[in-house]
């Protein structure tokens, strides 16, 4: 048994792949804030609560996928979607839709999510610890 | 942490284009005064650069580019009244370069903003990757 398969290690796990993507995005977004006709891209926001709940729940059974042909179990996040954001503060003439302003906000608040995820996987491991009678 | 990886890629080719840009304008800064040596030749021209974002085969991924450094030839270039120079025409005026330094220092400027933006993704992207490896401990 590995930390993987506890299904909240699953779920934090899934939640910083979706960050790791998104800081990609962002990246991707403030490297072009000069480029013509470059308009900016933002990731589709993924339910990660109803997956909690999903990890979560006292009789959650589901089926196995041990070959990459099986359907997948409702516990893995729904793949989010790199799409054009519509909403932006304004467009250059150039036609380039980056606001590095804008942009840097949505990286704090990447980061700050970024970091709770890690700090509660530390939360955990530790209670893991004091339950296997390390202290730490 | 591979796409983590990739986001240092990306942010690393934005920074290199704002560098391309700056040297660019550091070259028409430098040369606001280079005048025209002989009657009908052109003096310097001011240079503007374009950028794109085009995939690139080794990283796999969309990356900032320079696609091109073009002159920016004007209709006419600024005429100034300078008898003795070599390049003085039959009235005294000699043709000087279309470099208009506050445009020239507000686009350094703006270089400057976005590959401080470029510099502060790496290092937010750097703290997550440390973030990352200090759960190991």
């Amino acid at each position: 048994m590995t930390l993987q398969n506890i299904p909240l290690f699953q779920a934090m796990g899934a939640k910083m792949s979706y960050l790791d993507t998104k800081q990609g995005v962002i990246a991707q977004n403030i490297a072009n804030a000069d480029t013509p006709d470059y308009r900016a891209h933002e990731l589709t926001k993924v339910d990660f609560g109803s997956m909690l709940r999903e990890v979560s729940g006292r009789y959650n059974v589901k089926m196995e996928a041990t070959a990459p042909g099986h359907l997948s179990s409702n516990n893995d996040p729904a793949n989010p979607r790199n799409l054009k954001s519509r909403m932006t503060y304004e467009v250059a003439p150039a036609g380039n839709s980056v606001i590095i302003e804008e942009q840097m906000v949505n990286a704090t608040k990447n980061t700050m999510d970024y970091n709770l995820v890690t700090n509660l996987m530390r939360k955990n491991v530790s209670m893991y610890m004091t339950a296997l009678g390390k202290q730490q | 942490m591979d796409q983590l990886f990739d986001t240092l890629t990306t942010s690393a080719y934005g920074m290199r284009a704002q560098g391309e840009r700056t040297r660019m304008i550091s070259e028409n800064i430098a040369n606001s005064n280079t005048a025209a040596n002989e009657p009908g030749q052109d003096p310097y021209t001011r240079k503007v650069i374009t950028f794109k974002n085009e995939l690139d085969r080794t990283y796999g991924q969309k990356l900032v580019k320079v696609e091109d450094i073009t002159e920016d030839r004007p209709e006419e270039f600024p005429l100034k009244y300078m008898a003795d120079h070599p390049g003085a025409d039959a009235n005294g005026y000699v043709r000087m370069p279309n470099v208009n330094m506050l445009i020239e220092v507000n686009d350094m400027r703006e270089a400057q903003r976005s590959y401080e933006a470029n510099l502060g993704m790496i290092e937010q992207t750097r703290g997550m990757m440390m973030r990352t490896i200090d759960l190991l401990r």
